[in-house]
């Protein structure tokens, strides 16, 4: 794969705004199993060399979202292009021949070895035999899987298998990778050097649309964050956008014990205040100083951090518990 | 398989006429046979790794009925149409065993392979339909029970139990009689919610033809009703293929239990495509 300048941000939004260069483009997109309607009207785009995230609890209507841009589920309701072309029967396999997705349980072929795994998935994809081979040595490379390329699928950690999982996606060189929750079920180790890959993809430009219930993940990965719950787009911009707009730009996390008093105190130098049953938090807008606080907050056991996406997620998702 | 299906048979039939072959895809385009050859390769490099264990249940099995049964019982039978006992099964059970194979294939591997392994999922990502990826399951069917007729060829013809030039024939005839049980295996496959499904086409179905098709005494000795149920199903059609070219009698005949066969599969990949949609794409 030819490596790729990372575009400038200005350089995002610029190809964000023309027609050729939005890669999915959602309109009113509905889907209902049953009475359930699990997709209740999502809008969104995908520009060129972005890395989109789908940040969401489980049972927000992700997949299913995912799985309709696919072409893997029929869609509900609504319109998507990808490609510029409409989802549908009349261009699935148009839509399919250029992406090339990642699904959240891995799927591998468990009776071939790491190499024929990819080199039979190149095969779908009318890959010459020659080329698929190369591409393989360099997918496995990149993905440092090099070592295993005669191993059997069964003798691989979880960390691996995501990873072959994604270079099995990258094999055609597709123009849109869909990963849906890259790093589910992994341990920490194994998701920084999926996160490490994932960036190495976004530098080469490769766009990139992903779901995930970490919020971490969203942070590091993505350019653009769309917060989903119950079918609804609740929120969306960049990362950094989202904490500004709905969390402020830092919080003061207070600690038990603390009382009413001191909530009143506080209250009228933070933008917001939070009070749950394991801490106080005050959060402050840019217009906000932070030194009156620490004053208020003297001999009280509190910690003082920058906002982050988790605060944008519950504040937003009313802190419910879900299964 | 067979609840529910009148619709089903008579819309299946309906599309029969417009595109006789059964190669309209259900998305854009038709049927890709590359894409089907494709996801057959899949399961030939797949099969690889136990093609040994494979060919031994495949072949071990027949075998060792047909020696059990054919000269064991064989002595006490006698000839049967001026044929000794042994011919006369040998010449049956290379259909019921390519049966077997082809139904094994489509049912417990197909499943596996749909179910636990989730191979159907990770193609279907690609732009190999499903309507090519059960192409591929049947012909990779197909493929394997040419082999295993094949191998029983060779078998009976150094066991002395074929006495036709026309046994060289025997492998395609394998492969033909592949083609419905692979594709109405594709249908039970299509329904099954669980293993415990596929028990009653063995014994309903599967069972029924082995001993009903006329492998260990011809059908001209059932009574009208019960040999009428035979033709009807596909194995006594598959026999008296086998039957002729290992004993050396082909005739027209062989034309038409041919087309039965052919029929059957087309018309039952068909309804399996119909049903596997419904089931997976959703």
């Amino acid at each position: 794969m030819p490596v790729e300048p990372q575009p400038s941000a200005a350089a995002r939004t610029a190809a964000a705004a023309s027609p050729d260069e939005v890669v999915v483009a959602a309109r009113g997109v509905t889907k209902r199993f049953g009475s359930r309607e699990v997709v209740c009207g999502i809008d969104f785009d995908v520009p060129r060399r972005a890395c989109v995230g789908f940040l969401g609890p489980n049972g927000a209507g992700k997949t299913t979202t995912i799985r309709m841009i696919t072409c893997q589920s029929p869609l509900g309701g609504g319109e998507i292009r990808v490609f510029g072309l409409p989802v549908g029967p009349r261009s699935e396999r148009a839509i399919k021949r250029r992406l090339g997705i990642v699904p959240q349980d891995e799927n591998l072929d468990p009776d071939l070895s790491v190499l024929v795994n990819l080199l039979v998935y190149a095969s779908y994809f009318d890959v010459p035999r020659a080329i698929a081979v190369r591409r393989a040595d360099e997918l496995l490379q990149l993905f440092a899987l090099a070592d295993r390329r005669d191993a059997r699928i069964d003798t691989l950690s979880g960390g691996m298998k995501r990873r072959l999982s994604i270079a099995r996606a990258l094999i055609h060189e597709p123009e849109l990778v869909v990963l849906d929750e890259p790093t589910t079920g992994l341990d920490p180790q194994a998701r920084h050097l999926v996160w490490e890959k994932l960036r190495e993809l976004r530098r080469r430009g490769t766009t990139m649309l992903l779901t995930t219930h970490y919020m971490e993940e969203a942070a590091q990965l993505c350019d653009l964050i769309l917060i989903v719950d119950a079918g609804r787009v609740i929120a969306e911009g960049t990362p950094r956008e989202l904490v500004r707009r709905y969390a402020g730009r830092e919080v003061f996390e207070v600690f038990p014990p603390f009382d009413a008093a001191l909530r009143d105190r506080c209250a009228p130098l933070a933008s917001r205040v939070e009070q749950t049953a394991d801490a106080l938090r005050l959060y402050l807008d840019e217009d906000r100083a932070a030194e009156p606080l620490f004053a208020a907050l003297a001999g009280h056991e509190f910690l003082h951090r920058a906002a982050n996406l988790e605060d944008v997620f519950l504040h937003l998702t009313k802190r419910d518990l879900r299964d | 398989m067979i609840d529910g299906g009148t619709s089903d048979a008579g819309s299946a039939a309906r599309g029969l006429l417009r595109d006789p072959f059964g190669l309209g895809g259900t998305t854009d385009e038709r049927m890709h046979l590359a894409s089907v050859v494709r996801v057959m390769r899949r399961n030939f490099l797949s099969w690889k790794r136990f093609y040994r264990a494979s060919l031994v249940s495949a072949l071990g099995d027949p075998l060792l009925f047909l020696f059990g049964i054919g000269w064991g019982l064989g002595r006490f039978v006698g000839d049967i149409d001026g044929v000794p006992y042994a011919q006369f099964v040998a010449s049956g059970i290379v259909a019921s065993s390519v049966m077997n194979v082809a139904t094994f294939e489509t049912t417990f591997s197909t499943f596996a392979r749909m179910r636990e392994q989730r191979t159907y999922e990770a193609i279907r990502a690609t732009p190999v339909s499903l309507t090519e990826i059960m192409g591929g399951d049947v012909l990779w069917a197909c493929c394997k029970c040419l082999l295993t007729a094949t191998v029983m060829t060779l078998v009976l013809w150094i066991a002395g139990l074929l006495r036709s030039p026309w046994s060289i024939a025997l492998p395609f005839a394998g492969f033909l009689v592949g083609v419905p049980f692979g594709a109405v295996g594709m249908c039970v496959t299509s329904r099954a919610q669980s293993w415990d499904y596929f028990t009653y086409y063995f014994t309903f179905g599967v069972s029924l033809m082995f001993y009903f098709s006329g492998i260990f005494f011809p059908l001209s000795s059932m009574p009208g009703g019960l040999q009428a149920v035979a033709w009807s199903l596909p194995l006594a059609h598959g026999v008296a293929i086998t039957r002729a070219l290992a004993l050396g009698t082909p005739g027209p005949m062989v034309l038409l239990h041919a087309g039965v066969l052919a029929l059957y599969g087309v018309v039952a990949f068909r309804l399996a495509v119909r049903w596997m949609h419904r089931r997976l794409v959703v």
